[in-house]
């Protein structure tokens, strides 16, 4: 089975996602050495975990919107940076590649609101499991 | 008898054998680099279990050759040693970039009586990390959690059959 495959995110940087959220850690800084394909792996990847943390700890109480509502609109986003692009070009997917320090930061944003949540989803069982 | 390969590899630490010991009941060929256990599923399928400690000396091992009949891939690291983790994932991926068959990453954990994270994470589907691999904790010295380990990469290669 020796197949050369690629992934736009390297399976020892999911690895270090997992590790960092179930130790209680920080993850955004760890986009700081990553290129801009990987950068936007790691925005998918994390959200699919988010989802799929919140269903298992949260089962039919998991909504999705309880996690983006904590995020900085996007007009909003763009108007505190003085960005003039349409909406839709501010999906941190096209701007990363013309505008890649405006992107990051606020992939930056979303990595830490997605990661608090999956912190947050872990907490709750932790202590659930004390009781 | 057909027979199916599995490589257990951990970064310097013998681990694999701890698991190969936990799947067989005993290992069958020990030496520097490797380790070897055989498990017979019935009288038509065994399951051999290759130990692989790797470290800067087994640079040299032609990984293609070992590999090209792999059924799968267990990387096992301590979860409590952070130097551990760094020095496997080149490791971790070699096999992911290389080798198309699935891959289990394991972090150790040394009591699964008292774990460092909740039980329900300790989900026996593994948490997918892509299409192709899995990460699952499990305390590998432990019988019924090595067998977990084989059963979730059984479970993988059916999926990926169908």
């Amino acid at each position: 089975m020796a197949v050369k495959s690629r992934l736009d995110l390297k399976l020892s940087d999911r690895v270090d996602i997992v590790y960092h959220l179930f130790r209680d850690e920080k993850i955004s800084f760890l986009i700081d050495k990553l290129d801009n394909r990987a950068v936007s792996g790691f925005q998918k990847f994390l959200w699919e975990k988010t989802v799929e943390f919140g269903i298992v700890c949260r089962g039919k109480n998991f909504d999705r919107k309880e996690v983006t509502r904590k995020m900085t609109p996007t007009p909003v986003f763009q108007l505190q940076q003085r960005c003039t692009q349409s909406v839709y070009n501010c999906k941190g997917t096209h701007c990363l590649h013309i505008n890649p320090k405006c992107a990051r930061k606020k992939i930056k944003e979303h990595i830490d609101v997605m990661a608090e949540s999956i912190r947050g989803y872990i907490r709750s069982v932790k202590q659930r499991q004390l009781f | 008898m057909r027979i199916g390969e599995v490589a257990i590899i951990s970064y310097k630490s013998r681990e694999e054998e701890d698991f190969i010991r936990s799947i067989c009941k005993k290992i069958d060929i020990k030496n520097d680099t490797l380790s070897f256990g055989r498990f017979e599923v019935n009288d038509q399928l065994a399951l051999h279990l290759y130990g692989i400690s790797v470290d800067n000396k087994n640079n040299s091992i032609s990984w293609d050759l070992i590999s090209r009949k792999t059924l799968g891939f267990i990387i096992i690291f301590d979860w409590e040693d952070k130097e551990i983790l760094e020095a496997t994932k080149p490791i971790i991926d070699y096999f992911s970039t290389n080798f198309n068959a699935p891959i289990i990453i394991v972090a150790n954990i040394k009591d699964k009586k008292d774990p460092p994270i909740p039980d329900k994470f300790f989900q026996p589907d593994g948490i997918p990390l892509s299409p192709n691999s899995r990460f699952t904790f499990g305390q590998i010295d432990d019988q019924e959690n090595a067998r977990h380990v084989m059963i979730l990469l059984v479970n993988m290669l059916i999926e990926k059959l169908s």
